[in-house]
């Protein structure tokens, strides 16, 4: 399964006309591509971090999705965007998959030079957060093939939750989260190896986004 | 309402070669001060051997504490957005040789702790 996720960030000073004409063009764009299996455009929520306006998520049984969408950043009203390709990782899912709720992306980039183990250890024990964190409903990180935007993004983390409560708590308010896996993302820390600079998006969805 | 438990900010800080006494004092006058601004409460500072060493290096161990996820997140992301504080670690090579940090929890903590 190819997917494409941009984060999309429009210009502050445009209309709510001008708004709507980017969101129905993107949603064209996106639809002009005869592989894409599923496709998503929701704003964002409060509370994202580097997470732009609107995020776009395509899926599709081909790598052409992607091809459809590399002129996002020319439509009229759009300020910047933050692209990925990539080819679905490892995913998980527990208990009855869900139909709506909240899905969450977090972009990260693993500074250059980072020794191979390590990076295979970070997305081992990131892997394994549903383990201790049941908020997390369904689950895939996958290393990213393309991409664009403020930083080279070398993973997708996304995450599927039943309410915004769930990431906003849970996720966050865990010890193997703080405690554990952040080591990885503080530059204070001797284990650090992920770029300070993240992208923490997330939207409603009403439909399942992550097949296991 | 309990109080949410205390989260311990661990530095376990290898200095130079005789340079202990100070490593010791670059960190609590250029770093301590920002650390308490970012919410960190000064737990205790120790130190192993128990004597300043002249030719060889001391072990420093300085721990913090916050309350609880919130406040750990709070200082968190305070000090990773801000170059100056972990880019000290860098700039004291001259009396620092090594640091590790650890987050530390009391072990009656755990269960508070996971109930999320």
């Amino acid at each position: 399964m190819f997917k494409v996720t941009q984060l999309i960030t429009l210009k502050p000073e445009i209309s709510v006309q001008v708004r709507e004409a980017a969101c129905s063009e993107i949603s064209s764009a996106a639809r002009r591509s005869e592989d894409v299996s599923l496709s998503l455009l929701q704003p964002t929520l409060a509370g994202v971090f580097n997470g732009g306006d609107l995020i776009l998520h395509l899926q599709s049984d081909s790598a052409n999705a992607a091809l459809a969408m590399r002129d996002t950043k020319k439509i009229s009203g759009v300020q910047s965007v933050e692209s990925v390709t990539y080819e679905g990782g490892n995913a998980g899912r527990s208990g009855e998959g869900l139909t709506r709720g909240v899905y969450r992306v977090l972009l990260l980039s693993i500074k250059e030079g980072a020794p191979t183990e390590r990076v295979a250890q970070f997305e081992k024990e990131l892997f394994q957060m549903p383990e201790y964190i049941s908020a997390i409903r369904a689950w895939q990180l996958s290393r990213v093939s393309e991409a664009s935007g403020s930083r080279k993004w070398t993973h997708v983390w996304e995450q599927e939750f039943s309410d915004i409560d769930g990431l906003m708590g849970p996720y966050m308010a865990h010890p193997y989260h703080w405690g554990y896996i952040d080591r990885w993302f503080d530059p204070e820390h001797q284990d650090h190896i992920v770029d300070t600079h993240l992208c923490h998006t997330f939207c409603d969805f009403d439909q399942p986004i992550i097949k296991s | 309402m309990n109080a949410a438990p205390k989260i311990y900010i661990l530095d376990q800080i290898t200095a130079q070669p005789g340079q202990g006494e100070a490593c010791f004092n670059a960190y609590m006058t250029e770093y301590a001060p920002g650390a308490k601004t970012r919410g960190m409460t000064l737990e205790f500072t120790w130190i192993t051997p128990a004597v300043w060493l002249k030719d060889q290096s001391n072990i420093l161990f300085i721990a913090w504490s916050v309350e609880g996820a919130g406040q750990w997140w709070a200082m968190s992301s305070q000090g990773r957005r801000d170059p100056k504080v972990f880019g000290w670690w860098d700039s004291t090579k001259t009396v620092v040789q090594s640091h590790e940090r650890h987050y530390l929890s009391d072990i009656s903590s755990l269960k508070a702790l996971a109930d999320v």
